[in-house]
């Protein structure tokens, strides 16, 4: 108080609030890099809703609006988007999953919840892997 | 723990605003019947890796994946309105931008959804070139 009176007139000297745990000064941990990504994928899987409506649409249309999709879906930037799309699918429902186990009201322990993150991302890497291979199989190896 | 609600408040299970739980609860349910539409969603795209225009519209058409699409379809778009429309509501703090997005977020599922639905029904009737 005594600091603040001598300096009649000015705004008093204040030290900087503390500032609550953001993204930038947060120790990276698994269980939240699950959380961030269980949103960002579902945003992910929004704008690859345009996708799925653009091929429903064009397979609608006709031969010629199928045949352009397919062909900008086979070239790089297509085949990434589909891997990305695929990706955040898989985690998406494993970690959703992981979402309804805890709805049940267990799995809260800090170990569990780590493994549990744990199996989510593995989950989601070893099925889209499967996802692909399977796609490649079918299409005969391109 | 101390129960400070009445006894018929807690049979109602309802708290001071009386509702807000019905978006909790329909992200639950849509997410578990997105579980298995997913899978079949996933595995009918892998199926179609490729196929002709021919081949794919005419399973699309087919009244088992039709109906399969359109239920995939329906309860996703539900899913993501009230997941993207519950990102908003945290992350927005101006009020203006906060209800325009959720408006947009709403009308653009509603419209995104509408033109999947149209595309698998045409497909559907046969009325496809």
């Amino acid at each position: 108080m005594a600091e603040t009176e001598a300096g009649a007139g000015k705004a008093p000297i204040m030290r900087p609030r503390p500032l609550s745990p953001h993204l930038q000064i947060y120790r990276w941990q698994v269980t939240m890099a699950a959380s961030v990504l269980h949103r960002l994928s579902g945003v992910g899987l929004g704008i690859g809703t345009l996708l799925l409506t653009c091929w429903l649409l064009a397979l609608a249309d006709g031969p010629q609006s199928y045949g352009a999709l397919q062909g900008f879906l086979a070239s790089w930037f297509g085949r990434l988007m589909l891997l990305g799309f695929t990706w955040a699918l898989m985690f998406h429902m494993c970690n959703g999953i992981r979402h309804l186990f805890w709805d049940t009201g267990r799995g809260f322990d800090l170990p569990d919840a780590n493994r549990t993150a744990i199996a989510a991302f593995a989950g989601s890497v070893l099925l889209s892997v499967l996802v692909w291979v399977l796609a490649y199989m079918i299409r005969g190896g391109v | 723990m101390a129960q400070f609600k009445t006894p018929l408040g807690r049979v109602r299970g309802k708290g001071s605003a009386k509702d807000g739980t019905k978006s909790f609860w329909h992200q639950r349910l849509s997410a578990i019947a997105l579980i298995p539409l997913a899978i079949i969603f996933v595995s009918f795209m892998v199926a179609l890796t490729g196929a002709s225009h021919a081949t794919a519209a005419s399973a699309m058409g087919s009244p088992l994946f039709g109906v399969l699409i359109l239920m995939f379809i329906l309860v996703g778009f539900y899913h993501l309105q009230i997941g993207v429309t519950h990102i908003i509501e945290d992350y927005v703090q101006w009020d203006l931008g906060k209800f325009g997005l959720i408006i947009a977020v709403n009308l653009g599922c509603l419209g995104l959804g509408l033109a999947c639905i149209l595309s698998v029904l045409k497909l559907s009737f046969g009325s496809a070139s």
